[in-house]
């Protein structure tokens, strides 16, 4: 495989719609502020790039705390999407993000209908700083509350998916990214949804919805009860996902959960992703998708791999 | 305000008795950097267990030898496994982080308020206002459960301080809470409280007593909060406080970025 490539031009940029990643690394929604947080403890164009924390249309105050605690190999949250909206965020957020030739992945989400998503996209789909819109229809953190456990997700109906990629779709040229829910039966009639619907790529997956209590309080360990679960002990799920998904659709996945390392990036590109998402990796070291970024490239070169989409192709099955 | 990412080595661990420790290493960068009522947030472990890594408070720091004092209580697995750690070992460490305490006016004197560990920061101030070589008067108020959990009064009065000290079960200083003994202090004889500043560290409800006092008074202070965090750099919301705006509005706070120092008054004490 690719043993005629020149090495020294291993080419790692990635394709979203009309948005081109330089490298196939970008950061998971919510786990990145609003990027000025990272912006010290590396040079931000190595990314492929910036995904924002999600936003909405009006501020959002979020859920009450205590709002993360571990868990084994992992850790919940429930911030229940605390963000300034919109209007803040184009006037206050963007300006930094746009100084730094990264392109910006903005997260959205609504609090109440699709009309907000359409809404949202519309005004982002006039912002040229933006160079592509993630719609977060998998959030567990809205809505959740003890009185109404469990109300739906819109990533969690492939018939809802299909409308609302439909109608932002109809108002925005912008490359869309869908985030997907791993709390379903089946994640890949949701992707072919969101396909068929003109999404321009997948993200998968977002947090698993999960629960601690603290035995001696006898109090939940996270202020709403429930939250997601994120890091390293979601990651064979999300492998599982991404690797399904990949096989069944043609548009790019984005994979992530529980990259903390190379060598659990190149098992997202291996499993069939185009692109990978650092998440709860950035808290553990904030400088972790700089580090993330070298070692795949160091690895395509190890392993002769011309371009992420052989790389894509590279793995072996047994016997 | 400049964080770094560091792999630092560990000078001394050193066993204070009753479960409490002082972890030291030198970083030249951090330690310049570092001002009283920032932290650090260290990863206890390089595996997946703790996989977040816990903020600590900077207890003392020498910006000219780079040498940085972190003091822990043994709590739970991860601070366990940190006391384990001999000399020599490395650790990673992100710092300094947050917003320090307001140095007081010229003058101004202060008033340090301590239940248990909270004394960790407050001793970095401490140092720094000793190191002012001024008239300035400055009380250490340090309060405990009991006698063995009184944190380092001989180092607050050899930096400087008054040193009054009480335990809620009165085998030391004055019985009950510190709250009560700063209540007891400012009603004294001869003391102006508008003349002071309180900066004040403590488990929550030793701070609401603390701001409650205060407030009393009308004396000026500052309270330093812990929170349980994922980043400790202002990313992930984790770490909130609900607060009152000064037109009565609610919202939240992150305790690393927009803290972990607070106005007294600052935090909705209520809906903690």
């Amino acid at each position: 495989m690719g043993e005629d490539v020149v090495m020294s031009r291993i080419r790692t940029e990635v394709r979203i719609g009309r948005m081109v990643l330089r490298t196939p690394v970008t950061v998971a929604s919510g786990t990145f502020g609003y990027a000025s947080e990272f912006s010290g403890f590396f040079d931000l164009r190595v990314l492929g790039a910036v995904t924002t924390k999600t936003v909405t249309l009006r501020p959002r105050k979020g859920n009450v705390p205590p709002r993360t605690c571990e868990t084994p190999a992992g850790m919940l949250n429930s911030v229940g999407l605390e963000n300034p909206g919109i209007e803040v965020f184009l006037k206050e957020k963007m300006p930094f993000l746009a100084g730094h030739k990264v392109p910006v992945i903005v997260s959205i989400a609504s609090e109440s209908d699709n009309r907000e998503f359409i809404e949202l996209a519309r005004r982002l789909d006039h912002c040229r700083e933006a160079a592509a819109i993630e719609l977060n229809i998998s959030c567990p953190n809205i809505r959740h509350t003890t009185a109404r456990p469990g109300t739906a997700l819109i990533a969690q109906d492939a018939g809802a998916t299909y409308r609302l990629v439909r109608a932002v779709r109809a108002v925005t040229k912008k490359p869309i990214i869908t985030k997907l829910s791993p709390n379903v039966t089946d994640i890949v009639s949701i992707a072919a949804a969101a396909e068929e619907a003109g999404s321009d790529a997948v993200a998968l997956i977002n947090t698993i919805t999960g629960m601690s209590i603290d035995a001696s309080s006898r109090k939940p360990r996270i202020g709403a009860v429930i939250g997601g679960l994120s890091g390293p002990a979601i990651r064979p799920v999300a492998v599982r996902m991404v690797w399904e998904v990949s096989r069944k659709v043609s548009i790019p996945v984005i994979g992530m959960g529980g990259i903390c390392d190379t060598d659990s990036a190149l098992e997202f590109l291996l499993a069939g992703a185009s692109a990978v998402a650092v998440g709860t990796g950035n808290f553990l070291k904030p400088s972790l998708a700089d580090e993330i970024v070298k070692g795949i490239r160091e690895y395509m070169r190890a392993n002769r791999f011309g371009s992420v989409s052989m790389l894509r192709k590279g793995m072996k099955y047994a016997r | 305000m400049k964080a770094f990412e560091k792999r630092v080595r560990i000078i001394s661990n050193r066993d204070l008795k009753h479960g409490r420790f002082i972890l030291s290493f030198r970083d030249k960068q951090i330690a310049g950097a570092a001002s009283p009522g920032q932290f650090l947030m260290v990863k206890a472990s390089s595996g997946l267990f703790p996989l977040l890594r816990r903020p600590f408070s900077i207890h003392n720091c020498s910006g000219k030898n780079g040498r940085i004092d972190v003091l822990y209580e043994v709590k739970g697995p991860g601070s366990r496994l940190l006391s384990q750690y001999p000399p020599g070992r490395v650790l990673e460490v992100v710092g300094p982080l947050g917003n320090g305490f307001s140095l007081p006016e010229k003058g101004r004197g202060v008033i340090l308020v301590a239940g248990g560990m909270g004394a960790a920061p407050l001793f970095f101030l401490a140092s720094r206002l000793a190191a002012e070589r001024s008239k300035r008067r400055v009380y250490a108020l340090l309060g405990a459960c009991g006698k063995n959990r009184l944190c380092r009064p001989a180092e607050f009065s050899a930096a400087g301080c008054s040193v009054k000290l009480s335990t809620d079960d009165g085998s030391c200083g004055s019985a009950g809470y510190v709250s009560g003994l700063l209540d007891s202090f400012l009603n004294s004889p001869g003391i102006i409280p508008s003349a002071y500043v309180i900066y004040a560290c403590g488990p929550r409800p030793m701070l609401q007593a603390t701001a409650f006092v205060a407030g009393k008074f009308g004396v000026q202070g500052y309270c330093s909060l812990e929170a349980h965090m994922a980043c400790g750099i202002g990313a992930c919301m984790g770490c909130v406080i609900p607060v009152r705006s000064e037109e009565g509005r609610e919202a939240y706070k992150r305790v690393c970025q927009d803290g972990p120092v607070f106005p007294l008054q600052e935090p909705d004490w209520g809906k903690m």
